[in-house]
């Protein structure tokens, strides 16, 4: 009996259309999650986040402690 | 939240940490250093690598224009053109990724990478596969799916590697002490996850022999299959992975945020949600079933949004810094970079629209279409990349920045040649195609006439090429003799951060001020109203991102596989039979030569194409066809009815030579099929991998040597008949007649009687054209 034998009995066609609603419905949830204010401050400091990732404590090579390369 | 803050002023003044989530309430700082060793080996192969892929794009070039060029059975453009566009993808674009990857997420996480042992499997690792593959590709070791040629062994391997890979990305974020993910991450994350399953679902084969597999798919299911894989590789390992890049370098380039945050999160969400849907647009107007080609195009049309608002984003992080362009060649490579995402991401949706793809597909428009992302997008993104990180990981000045600036002009320039050149070589082509006379009839019947009109656009094609070609030899100058200014010992700098545990970070608790019960159910539904149970979930960001991403990359196979295994969408033909074990071994050779890199089997339903080549092809011809051969583009002519055209010996003489049959044919000449012999002791071997597919192989499964042994020497006959070289029998040559003329006539046949014949016993009289080989 071929794979695709097996698959068609599972009768599986409509479980496409579904998925399509499903991700429609979440992904218009994730827009207006997104869009909302709420999480204006949060994006705003997330957005800093590259450019604040190169401070250095401790510069030199000699004074490094456990942590080792 | 923000409430909070204030009360607990005393934690270190970052500000990405006081607003995400106030800082953390344990004081334990921890030490730890990055590993930029890897990331300079990664940064090294990058540039290699895109030295190799683009010599290896000239070669091709000038291949095209000069024949002769194609000096002999490895160096043929069928088994070259592979090996350019897997280096080039997952050689040059590859290494890119895991450079970016590799310098941004340790410090957008303030981790050192998991494993520096994982690190180092994963960069020698994946170099061993790019050697594996540059070996095997000229030998003809080939799976035939685009972007998926490599044989199962590699497969494995690469599997292997992707998951050491995952194991380092996932652990370093398990280890993280940074809560909050940046977008960037995400985009990885979702790489990570959705190149492991396309690649696995696309390279499902049966293995026959070491060297040798079926998928197991067949015809419309494998096209499906491989087109799915294909379009969202483009997604997933050329788009969102350097978006990611961009989301993290661009800001560090330019020293300002990205122009916005919310946008960039929607960019990834809508790229997640929308492009995995998109594949099918790659088959308008072939067998696949209308609706879902259909939902390609609509689901492609839609990627215009984020795609633009991604390139927005990019070029409006800008704002303020343009001075500062003119100046600084990585900001430069940036700004072209995105500009050609943006380019390329709206010409994407325009092609998969039916009407624009009827012209457009099987022609040079999707080459100028891919080289303006790759060259544009990838290449100028990656060498961005590459200039900004030069100097910081070799701790050092750019050894030259005049030296940055030309490889950017000559570079530019070398796209804007070899794209316009192109593109305009594409709509010629598709135009002559479907030109007919004012008697109706094929204004340029003959295919050479139309190949032979771009001959001029592909010369400036390799002046372009040559020119971008020098750019990275430039990078690459400068990358080394930047590397050899590097300081005696590399510095390390240490970093410190907060350590995140579990008990660091609390959800938000409820509070309910112990003076004031009366309260309480006020600030129950205050709790509440504030989505406070959302942001629990906000709190374990790695969790929710990789849950998410898992779903989605569920729900697409769910919504996959129903289409591709459903045989009713294939309607069957009774007609069609498999093929012989010996022309299964010539269409071995056919898928060795890569002859589906420059010949479709595709007639599609138009009057243009039915008039050149025949009957339209049908999803029902194709169930044999493990993997489908249907190509992407034609440099020769469609072959799915070449079967019967032509006399044996025309084909014998076109092979040793196309120019003796076709004097202005650009092909490669195959002279060695004729004195290669066919290694009968394997072709049981296929025949039993294909009968386990399920292919009906009836008598076949035990007498494949014998069945193909008489069939190759009747065929040999036939040729001598003909007035051919005599010997043929039992040389490669004869395989690959018997497959080409059984190419596409079962449809042609009567249902057959109960004839369960060997080829031999057919009628001996018809010495002409007639296929008189059909099976059992």
């Amino acid at each position: 009996m071929r794979l695709s034998e097996i698959m068609s009995s599972f009768k599986l066609a409509s479980y496409a259309e579904i998925g399509l609603i499903i991700f429609l419905l979440v992904f218009v949830a994730v827009v207006l999650r997104v869009m909302s204010k709420r999480h204006q401050a949060e994006y705003e400091a997330a957005s800093l986040m590259p450019l604040d990732d190169e401070i250095i404590r401790t510069s030199r090579l000699e004074e490094r402690g456990g942590e080792s390369s | 939240m923000r409430g909070q803050v204030t009360q607990r002023r005393a934690a270190p003044p970052r500000l990405a940490h006081i607003l995400i989530k106030g800082p953390p309430m344990s004081e334990r700082v921890e030490r730890f250093t990055y590993d930029d060793g890897i990331v300079r080996n990664f940064a090294f192969a990058t540039a290699i690598w895109g030295l190799v892929a683009t010599l290896a794009g000239v070669t091709l070039a000038l291949q095209l224009v000069l024949p002769q060029l194609n000096l002999n059975e490895w160096l043929t453009f069928g088994r070259l053109r592979p090996l350019h566009t897997n280096a080039a993808i997952f050689a040059f674009a590859g290494n890119a990724i895991f450079a970016a990857v590799y310098y941004s997420s340790q410090r957008l996480l303030k981790a050192r990478m998991f494993s520096d042992t994982l690190s180092k499997i994963h960069f020698w690792g994946w170099q061993a596969i790019i050697v594996a593959a540059a070996i095997t590709l000229p030998l003809g070791l080939s799976q035939s799916k685009e972007y998926a040629e490599l044989e199962w062994p590699i497969d494995v391997a690469v599997v292997v590697v992707w998951v050491v890979f995952a194991i380092n990305f996932f652990g370093t974020i398990a280890k993280r002490r940074e809560r909050h993910l940046y977008v960037a991450i995400w985009f990885y994350i979702a790489t990570i996850v959705t190149i492991a399953i396309l690649y696995i679902f696309n390279n499902l084969v049966i293995p026959a022999g070491l060297f040798k597999s079926y998928p197991v798919y067949a015809g419309v299911q494998d096209a499906f299959m491989q087109w799915w894989y294909g379009h969202n590789a483009v997604a997933f390992f050329l788009t969102t992975p350097f978006l990611g890049l961009m989301y993290y370098f661009l800001p560090k380039a330019a020293e300002r945020p990205v122009f916005s945050y919310k946008l960039s999160i929607l960019h990834f969400w809508s790229l997640v949600f929308i492009y995995i849907w998109a594949g099918p647009h790659h088959l308008h107007y072939t067998a696949l079933p209308e609706w879902a080609s259909s939902l390609g195009m609509v689901f492609s049309v839609m990627l215009w949004m984020p795609s633009w608002g991604g390139m927005i984003n990019g070029l409006l992080t800008l704002r303020g810094a343009w001075n500062r362009v003119a100046s600084d060649p990585v900001l430069k490579f940036f700004v072209v970079g995105i500009t050609f995402y943006g380019m390329a991401t709206f010409e994407g949706p325009l092609l998969s629209v039916k009407t624009v793809n009827a012209l457009s597909h099987y022609t040079d428009w999707t080459i100028a279409h891919v080289h303006a992302g790759a060259l544009g997008w990838n290449g100028f993104m990656a060498f961005g990349m590459l200039y900004w990180l030069a100097p910081r990981l070799f701790q050092t000045k750019l050894w030259s920045k005049r030296l940055a600036e030309y490889h950017f002009w000559i570079g530019t320039l070398g796209i804007l040649f070899y794209i316009i050149a192109i593109y305009a070589a594409g709509v010629t082509q598709g135009l002559m195609w479907r030109a007919f006379d004012e008697t109706g009839r094929l204004a340029y019947p003959d295919f050479v006439e139309t190949v032979v009109r771009l001959l001029p656009m592909y010369w400036v094609r390799v002046v372009g090429g040559l020119m971008y070609v020098a750019g990275i030899v430039m990078c690459l100058v400068n990358i080394v003799m930047t590397w050899k200014n590097r300081p005696a010992k590399y510095e390390e700098p240490v970093h410190e951060a907060p350590a995140l545990g579990a008990d660091t970070d609390p959800a938000p608790q409820l509070q309910i001020p112990e003076h004031a019960p009366l309260l309480e159910a006020h600030h129950r539904v205050a709790y509440f109203t504030r989505a406070a149970w959302h942001r629990v979930w906000e709190r374990r960001p790695a969790k929710f991102t990789i849950l998410v991403t898992v779903a989605v990359a569920i729900a697409s196979l769910f919504e996959i596989i129903p289409t591709f295994l459903i045989r009713s969408n294939v309607p069957t033909i009774a007609s069609v039979k498999p093929y012989t074990p010996l022309e299964l071994y010539g269409r071995d050779i056919y898928i060795e030569e890569g002859c589906y890199n420059c010949h479709s089997q595709m007639v599609r339903p138009m009057r243009a194409e039915t008039e050149r080549y025949g009957e339209y092809s049908k999803a029902g011809e194709f169930v044999y066809d493990h993997p489908f051969q249907w190509g992407s583009r034609r440099i020769g002519p469609d072959l799915h009815r070449i079967g019967g055209k032509y006399p044996h010996l025309w084909h014998v003489r076109h092979m040793d030579d196309p120019r003796s049959t076709t004097p202005q044919s650009i092909m490669p000449a195959y002279p060695h099929m004729l004195t290669k012999d066919i290694q009968f002791d394997v072709i049981q071997q296929r025949v039993d991998a294909m009968a386990m597919l399920g292919v009906p192989y009836g008598d076949a499964v035990n007498q494949a040597e014998q069945m193909a042994r008489k069939q190759a020497r009747r065929i040999a006959e036939d040729i001598e008949d003909q007035g051919g070289p005599p010997g043929l029998e039992g040389k490669e040559i004869t395989a690959m007649v018997a497959y080409l003329q059984r190419l596409g006539t079962d449809i042609k046949q009567a249902p057959p009687p109960e004839a369960e014949e060997a080829p031999s016993a057919a009628t001996p009289e018809s010495d002409t054209t007639v296929i008189r080989v059909q099976g059992f």
